[in-house]
């Protein structure tokens, strides 16, 4: 509504906005001082409002647990070959979807409507099926699950980047011999750049920060970094600092990405994006 | 990886079958994903089957486990629960978010900077909330209990946010507001913008007050958008389970146990793939159905 406000009403939309922002944000800024303060600080009477001493002892802690080190390399890998295997699929679906209509409105409903399904409704017989095929415990069955969950929503997205594109600019290189592959990665992919960067957020925000799967599909041997931080909180001593530094460590990667393409955020929500 | 610019498989693959090559092996991943597991779903819950007497095996019961549940207070409890908790977070969620939405649509400096770091929260994955929230939840040396017992709420602290069954189903739906409300914030401003101008213009010219071009104006043109967000945050909150897990894992007692916590404890800790099965199934029958109107609702809009 582009109406002038009074200075008094300037003045009163400020102090509503600190409120609101102290509000919401104190719990990120509550982990992230906690992640720099030492174990006898977390539950000092009265609270430490500020880290003082800062130590770093938390984070290297972290780095020298090898559990931990193991399940960052898992959720790197399942994170990375999601993305490769959502890429390899997703991208030439959509390109087909988007130009030629293959598949029609009927798959896009049904892939829309996949996106929706609740995760956790599939975990018994996930699990169950884990355990026949000999897959519990393995990297490679978070991948097909992770890539089976976000496949719908990066072709959904995708198509409606692809489908910007005009067709001209693609016959131009097919008559000059190039291949569809050719077409698509010479001349799609490098135009809906941005589009990816948003694919790739959701891909991570369902990949990278899964939990619920992860924990009822891995142990020892598979464990990402979401199930090693459940770990530290079944023990008998909670280290709390530890388990905030893991948090920043997890979240800010993330947090960080999806400010930087928050334009497209709005598109992959409406299209069911959960976390 | 790289695509010659000459074509390999020319002769081949005539253009009709590179569309469909192109499309098929998502389309089959797709496809099979959904059916297999809904079918082996499906199956599983019409069996008695229990990991802890493998002796036993996997017997078929018909519908013995959908009779059981219709006599299980548990399973009625967990209904009631989830109910509770998706119609109050979805209520508070939207109303705040729309709230929110219209309060940083002013055109005042600074507006974009703090609707920025209000998405925060949204990007902080539920584990990781879940894990904060429990950790400044803490009974009595808690930051939040500390907080509370300043501003003279003792006893509430006494007994601990998350121990209280009282307090824990409420502690929960506000972390999860905190979590979602920045969605909800996104999808209702940018139904905002879509609004054009020239409304406000010519509702002013009528000599309309502020009060009316809200109520005449913005909510029912944004009526839509508010619609689309409340039914994804009922999907989501309906199908909630991580920061629930994680906070309180169903308790005190059963007083927070959501359908998606107690299908776990069945399915996954007790290993009664049979029974377990059935509650999943319920879950993913009432989630389908919100689904497909959702989807109908969207595709209408866009055809």
């Amino acid at each position: 509504m582009y109406q002038r406000l009074s200075r008094s009403n300037r003045l009163l939309s400020y102090a509503m906005w600190l409120v609101l922002l102290v509000v919401f944000l104190f719990p990120v800024y509550w982990l992230v001082a906690s992640s720099f303060k030492t174990e006898g600080q977390q539950f000092a009477i009265p609270p430490i409002w500020v880290p003082s001493p800062f130590t770093l002892e938390n984070y290297i802690d972290l780095f020298s647990d090898a559990k931990v080190i193991n399940s960052l390399k898992n959720s790197f890998l399942v994170a990375g070959m999601t993305l490769a295997a959502v890429a390899l699929l997703g991208i030439p679906a959509a390109y087909s979807m988007a130009r030629f209509r293959v598949g029609g409105s009927k798959m896009m409903l049904v892939i829309f409507t996949a996106r929706l399904l609740p995760p956790v409704a599939y975990i018994i017989p996930l699990f169950a099926i884990a355990r026949g095929l000999g897959l519990y415990d393995k990297q490679g069955t978070l991948v097909v699950l992770y890539t089976f969950f976000s496949l719908p929503l990066a072709i959904w997205m995708l198509v409606g980047f692809i489908a910007t594109i005009p067709d001209e600019i693609e016959d131009a290189a097919l008559i000059d011999g190039a291949s569809r592959l050719g077409v698509i990665w010479h001349v799609v992919l490098p135009l809906i750049r941005p589009g990816l960067a948003s694919v790739t957020i959701f891909m991570l925000l369902s990949s990278w920060n899964e939990f619920a799967l992860a924990v009822t599909l891995t142990a020892r041997h598979s464990r990402t970094l979401p199930v090693t931080m459940y770990t530290f909180v079944t023990n008998q001593n909670i280290a709390w600092g530890k388990l905030a530094a893991a948090g920043v460590l997890s979240a800010l990667p993330i947090v960080i990405a999806g400010l930087l393409v928050q334009k497209h955020l709005v598109m992959g929500l409406v299209s069911g994006s959960g976390k | 990886m790289t695509f010659s610019h000459v074509n390999p498989l020319k002769g081949i693959m005539t253009p009709q079958r590179v569309k469909y090559a192109l499309a098929l092996p998502a389309f089959v991943f797709i496809i099979v994903g959904i059916i297999y597991p809904t079918g082996y779903l499906l199956y599983n819950s019409t069996t008695a089957w229990s990991l802890t007497r493998l002796d036993l095996g996997q017997t078929f019961i018909g519908v013995d486990n959908y009779s059981k549940l219709l006599a299980d207070p548990r399973f009625y409890s967990s209904l009631r629960i989830t109910a509770i908790f998706t119609i109050a977070t979805t209520s508070i969620q939207t109303v705040l978010g729309v709230t929110l939405a219209l309060l940083l649509n002013r055109n005042i400096r600074g507006e974009g900077l703090v609707r920025t770091l209000l998405l925060i929260p949204w990007l902080v994955a539920p584990f990781i909330s879940g894990f904060n929230f429990r950790f400044m939840m803490a009974p009595n040396i808690g930051v939040i209990a500390q907080i509370m017992e300043s501003l003279g709420f003792d006893a509430i602290v006494q007994a601990s946010i998350l121990g209280n069954p009282r307090t824990a189903l409420g502690a929960l739906i506000l972390a999860h507001v905190w979590n979602g409300v920045p969605g909800t914030m996104l999808v209702v401003t940018g139904g905002l913008k879509t609004i054009p101008e020239e409304l406000y213009l010519a509702a002013r010219v009528d000599g309309a007050d502020r009060r009316q071009i809200l109520r005449y104006i913005t909510l029912p043109l944004l009526s839509y958008a508010i619609l689309i967000s409340a039914f994804l945050t009922t999907l989501f909150i309906f199908k909630a389970f991580e920061m629930i897990f994680i906070m309180t894992g169903g308790g005190p007692g059963d007083s927070t146990e959501v359908l998606a916590v107690y299908q776990y404890w069945v399915g996954i800790r007790s290993l009664k793939i049979g029974y377990g099965s059935s509650i999943a199934m319920v879950q993913l029958l009432v989630a389908f159905i919100v689904s497909i109107i959702y989807a109908r609702l969207m595709f209408s809009r866009a055809d």
